[in-house]
């Protein structure tokens, strides 16, 4: 049995052993949301990270709240990076404003020797397929937009209806969801054993339990309780079976709303019109309306404010499935999310990106949040995670993470019953992927070479668990 | 309190040995059981409920138990009919191995939590291998509905 482990929300400051073999030299440009999210985290796993940052007032902030070598000055500038140790960089992270710095700065530090650079662009005319291969000419190794990032995160939220959140594993056979558990929930009141009792026909692992601010791994006499987040695991073909007992599922999706028609709202409307529901798309400058209106066959394109609410009523806000605010100000995504549900809409999301709002959204009424800064952060966190590890989720209230794990060959661990295995604290084994099956595990279960294993981790248990497990 | 499995299981409603020779005449069986009982207001709309559940992923449970079951408004209140083969039937249960135990369970959307803690309850008490034993050798309904009461008793 896994003792239990808490975890309060975003440890910040603490330096953890560095992992034995994955110790790297980090160097990150820009120090804005994104590049301060890296930076600490990769810090707190005890990686040695030095930032850059032009900002000199910024410098004392940094150097008390982030374990970090702070170098003052352009990511842009030869000298700077000089300074800065790149020629023995393992991965160089370019995250200033300024799309052309980030450019310019990842071609310097490629020059100069760092072994793996990550870039963010900003604007989506770096992002065509002519621009990846610019991109390998400059030495770059990964190109991140975060725009197409946060718009491929909501979908998947949006794709999972009632879901706070949603990430696919195994190649999209193994699902992560978290639920806010409400007042009528089924789930209220029962405990964890119960569920373990009926893992025979509801094949699910709840990894975790989001409870005011902490996140817990249950055990078997924890009960879950209204307003927890409850964390599982399962076959994506188990899916309809769980919806079905556990009441997670809403409606078919048949009329969504877009709040926003920027770069983020106009990459959604896109892939939503391929998921089958009517799309609205609500904008209040004229001459964006028209240029998307020109765009756009199948979505409808208002002109109005998120706060018209004769607007929202005239044009179905009661029959709404889903609100999606994605506009620049995420107070207003807040706030007219929270108008659009008290107007008959069932389910909204907003993009929110401050760490305080994301984690006060849910209890307004706020049905999930996607945050640009941790979709971006947590997908270059995703392409540095040491080899084995093929895919990554980050839970948002609590840091924690899902892995995808390949256990090696030779790995002591393998072949032996999971109850004499001992995994590392505030960690979890979700599900063994065996070729084209799913297995829930059981005490007496091992793990066979080739198989994949889904991990829920707690962030302060990281580094142990990828040790662990390499 | 811990939940009883005899609080929803009326005396009447366990059938051994059942007529039944496979799944889907085990589910009839034990829905017209409930139906004859006045224990739901439309008996096909039960019996489309809990085979379109049945559809979606077996209820086969392992160690030879299978629990069907269904919410539906036809159903006031939730209640479990028990019933058991005379020959094991395929369930495609989750382990593989053929079904003696039948155990269905109907009840209204607004008592879920009572039917997953009853069903939590039912997978458990198989899991015990005496009292398996003795579910599957009881000879009359009376000494199966016995058993159920005694394990009920004893935890």
């Amino acid at each position: 049995m896994i003792p239990r482990i808490a975890a309060v929300a975003a440890p910040t400051g603490r330096k953890l052993e560095p992992w034995l073999g994955f110790n790297m030299n980090v160097i990150v440009a820009g120090t804005g949301e994104v590049g301060f999210h890296i930076a600490q985290r990769l810090s707190n796993e005890g990686h040695d990270v030095t930032v850059i940052e032009k900002d000199r007032d910024k410098e004392h902030v940094l150097k008390s709240r982030l374990n970090a070598l702070v170098v003052p000055g352009s990511g842009a500038s030869a000298d700077v990076l000089e300074q800065a140790g790149v020629a023995d960089t393992d991965l160089f992270v370019a995250v200033t404003d300024q799309d052309e710095v980030n450019l310019v700065a990842s071609m310097l530090a490629h020059e100069r020797g760092a072994r793996r650079i990550v870039a963010r662009i900003k604007s989506l005319e770096y992002t065509t397929e002519e621009w990846a291969h610019n991109a390998r000419k400059l030495g770059i190794d990964l190109l991140i937009n975060p725009q197409s990032v946060v718009a491929d995160e909501i979908y998947r939220v949006v794709s999972y209806p009632a879901a706070s959140e949603a990430a696919e594993f195994a190649n999209g056979r193994v699902v992560f969801l978290g639920y806010l558990i409400g007042r009528n929930s089924p789930l209220a009141g029962i405990s964890l054993k119960d569920l373990v009792d009926i893992r025979g026909i509801y094949r699910m692992v709840i990894t975790a339990i989001a409870r005011k601010h902490e996140t817990i791994i249950p055990r078997g006499e924890d009960v879950i309780q209204e307003g927890d987040i409850v964390y599982f695991v399962c076959n994506k073909q188990d899916v309809p079976a769980i919806n079905y007992l556990f009441e997670f599922a809403r409606q078919p999706l048949r009329n969504v709303f877009i709040l926003g028609g920027e770069r983020v709202g106009e990459a959604l409307a896109r892939k939503m019109v391929g998921l089958g529901p009517r799309v609205k798309l609500i904008e209040r400058d004229a001459h964006l309306c028209q240029r998307l209106a020109e765009q756009f066959e199948d979505v409808t394109v208002l002109h109005a404010e998120g706060t018209d609410v004769d607007t929202l009523k005239h044009e179905g806000i009661a029959d709404c499935d889903t609100f999606v605010a994605v506009m620049a100000d995420e107070q207003a995504n807040i706030l007219c999310s929270l108008l659009a549900k008290s107007y008959g809409a069932r389910r909204a999301i907003a993009l929110v990106d401050r760490h305080e709002f994301v984690t006060l959204a849910p209890s307004l009424g706020v049905d999930a949040c996607v945050s640009p800064r941790l979709a971006t952060a947590s997908a270059i966190l995703r392409y540095v995670r040491p080899r084995g590890v093929t895919s990554l989720a980050t839970v948002e209230h609590s840091n924690a993470e899902v892995l995808e794990i390949a256990v090696p060959a030779g790995s002591p661990i393998l072949g032996r019953p999971l109850k004499e295995i001992e995994v590392p604290r505030g960690a979890l084994i979700g599900v063994i992927v065996r070729g084209v099956d799913i297995v829930i595990p059981g005490g007496d279960d091992h793990i066979e070479p080739a198989d994949h294993i889904i991990v829920f981790t707690l962030p302060e248990a990281i580094p142990a668990v990828e040790k662990f497990f390499s | 309190m811990p939940i009883r499995i005899t609080d929803y299981l009326p005396r009447e409603f366990v059938r051994v040995p059942m007529a039944a020779r496979d799944k889907h005449d085990a589910i009839v069986e034990l829905v017209d059981l409930l139906a004859r009982g006045a224990r739901t207001r439309d008996r096909d709309k039960l019996l489309a409920a809990v085979l379109e559940r049945e559809a979606q992923r077996t209820t086969g449970v392992g160690r030879g138990l299978a629990i069907p079951h269904a919410k539906s408004d036809v159903c006031p209140k939730l209640v479990v009919a028990f019933g058991r083969t005379e020959e094991p039937i395929d369930f495609q249960a989750i382990d593989g191995q053929p079904v003696r135990l039948v155990v269905l369970m109907a009840g209204p959307p607004d008592q879920t939590s009572p039917h997953i803690q009853i069903l939590a309850r039912l997978s458990r008490m198989v899991t015990n291998a005496a009292v398996l034993d003795d579910l599957l050798l009881a000879p009359t309904p009376d000494a199966v509905y016995e058993v159920i009461r005694r394990h009920d008793d004893a935890t």
